[in-house]
Formats: C-alpha cells, structure tokens, sequence
C-alpha cells in the first residue's frame, strides 16, 4: 500500500465523510435509545405533571420580568408539561413527532452516503460517470424533502402543544427555519444537471479518436 | 448512425491488420475498434489525416454517408 498516495486530500475527505455518516448512525441509535428512556421519565411523574420531550423545533419564551419576554430558540422541547386533551391523542401526536425526527436523520444519512459515493469516484478517479448526476439529483431532492418533514412536524407540534398546559414558567412555540435546506436542494440539483452536460462532453471526448 | 465507418473495407483492400495500422498511425488499439465499429463520436483531422497516409487513400473512401 502506498501510504503517501493513500494520504491525499481526496482520500481523507472521503474517509471523513465516512466518519460522519458512523456520527450520524450513532446519532439515530442515540435518537432511539432516549426516546426509551423519556418513557421511564413520564412513567415516573403523576399522570397532571408530565416531563415530556417533543421531537421538534421549537422557541422557548420565559418571562423572567413580566413585561420582558427572552425568547430562545431550542432544538427539542423538554418541560413539565399537563395535559388537557386526551392523552391518547396527545400521545399518539407525540409518537409522530418521534417517527419524523427519525425520518429526518435517515434523510440526512441516505444524503451522506450518497456522497461517499460521489467521493469514492472522486477516489477513484472517474468523477465523470452518468451516475454521480442521477446521485446529485436524488441528493437535493432529499434535501428539499427536509423542510417539508420540518413543516410537517411544526403543524404537528402546533397542535401537540395546543393540548398541554406547561406547569414551569415558561412557553412554547413551533419554530421552523427551511431557508438553507430549500437553497441548498435547489443548488445541489443545479448542479446535478451541469454535472449530467458535463459527463456528455466527457463521453464525447473520450470517443473523439 | 448516418456516417459509417469503412476502416474494415480500407484494411482488408490494403492487407493490412489493425495492430499494423495502430502502429503506424500512432492511435491505440483500443482506439482504432471504436472507430472500427462506429462507436466514436467524433474523429480529428490529424488521425484522419494519419490514416490516410497509412493506407494510401482518400476521408471518402474511410467515411461514407448513408441517409436513414
């Protein structure tokens, strides 16, 4: 093996993303696991005074001085809350939110390992495959599958959150932010089409005798 | 394909093998057999030109154009 050669900077780029993609699995196992224990949590709180996680983003506002309202953004709601409604129904909302969030981190790792493979061809050395263009399209495609999952859960939550009273001082609201997903997928498309022109000159080329 | 390729024609006319050619032309053989079979998108004048001289002839007796 030669190792200099194994050293260069496309080959540590591709074996990073590699090692992301092992994170991100992580992550979703992660993501399961607390999802097991948040349920040990609600078992140990009265039925009126639930610790609940909500799978979702959402905006903290604590009112410290009452006419001063600081509001945070959060990744994912987690509060004592009671519930109104029924808790079935709440419940049910609540295991939905869960199963989107999975959904999201599945997106982002079918994303990650669809670039592991436009970077193993970059490994490779036969980045101009008609291949590598389709993986770009099917990669912002699942990019702008994201915000419409985040606007999904956000509708969700909105309604979870209509279903319970929080019992500290603070309040909730849905947060969501698809602006850099929705860019993105739309570049990353772009791109898949000059890709797809430019593996046509490619071939072109390499039958020009 | 509307150009064909008469490279086969030029070859077996000159008694020629392929091997000959490519070595004569400076192209490769693998090269020569996309030209061979109509694969190639496109030829260069200096190949053309190349040719040619190898086998003694003109681009029309190589290249010929058939309407569909």
């Amino acid at each position: 093996m030669n190792f200099k050669k194994e050293c260069s900077f496309r080959h540590i780029i591709y074996y990073a993303s590699w090692l992301f993609l092992l994170l991100l699995g992580v992550n979703f196992l992660f993501s399961i696991a607390n999802s097991f224990s948040s349920e040990d949590k609600i078992s140990g709180f009265s039925s009126d005074d639930l610790l609940i996680e909500f799978w979702g983003n959402g905006i903290k506002k604590t009112s410290i001085i009452p006419s001063e309202e600081k509001a945070v953004v959060v990744s994912n709601i987690y509060s004592k809350v009671s519930v109104l409604a029924d808790k079935t129904s709440f419940k049910a909302k609540n295991i939905l939110l869960f199963a989107l969030h999975l959904l999201k981190i599945s997106v982002v790792i079918l994303f990650f390992f669809l670039l592991t493979k436009i970077l193993k061809t970059v490994v490779d050395k036969t980045i101009f495959e008609s291949k590598n263009s389709t993986r770009l399209y099917f990669m912002g495609s699942l990019f702008l599958c994201i915000p419409l999952l985040k606007l999904i859960q956000a509708f969700i939550l909105y309604q979870a959150l209509l279903m319970v009273k929080f019992t500290e001082q603070v309040n909730f609201e849905p947060y969501t932010d698809i602006k850099i997903e929705v860019i993105l997928g739309i570049v990353i498309i772009l791109l898949g089409y000059v890709f797809k022109e430019g593996t046509r000159i490619y071939e072109e080329q390499k039958l020009t005798i | 394909m509307a150009i064909i390729v008469n490279l086969d024609v030029m070859l077996a006319k000159r008694k020629m093998s392929l091997t000959e050619l490519s070595e004569q032309v400076g192209v490769t053989m693998s090269n020569l057999s996309i030209l061979k079979t109509g694969k190639a998108k496109a030829i260069r004048f200096s190949t053309l030109e190349a040719i040619c001289e190898a086998l003694d002839c003109q681009p029309g007796d190589i290249l010929e154009h058939q309407s569909d």
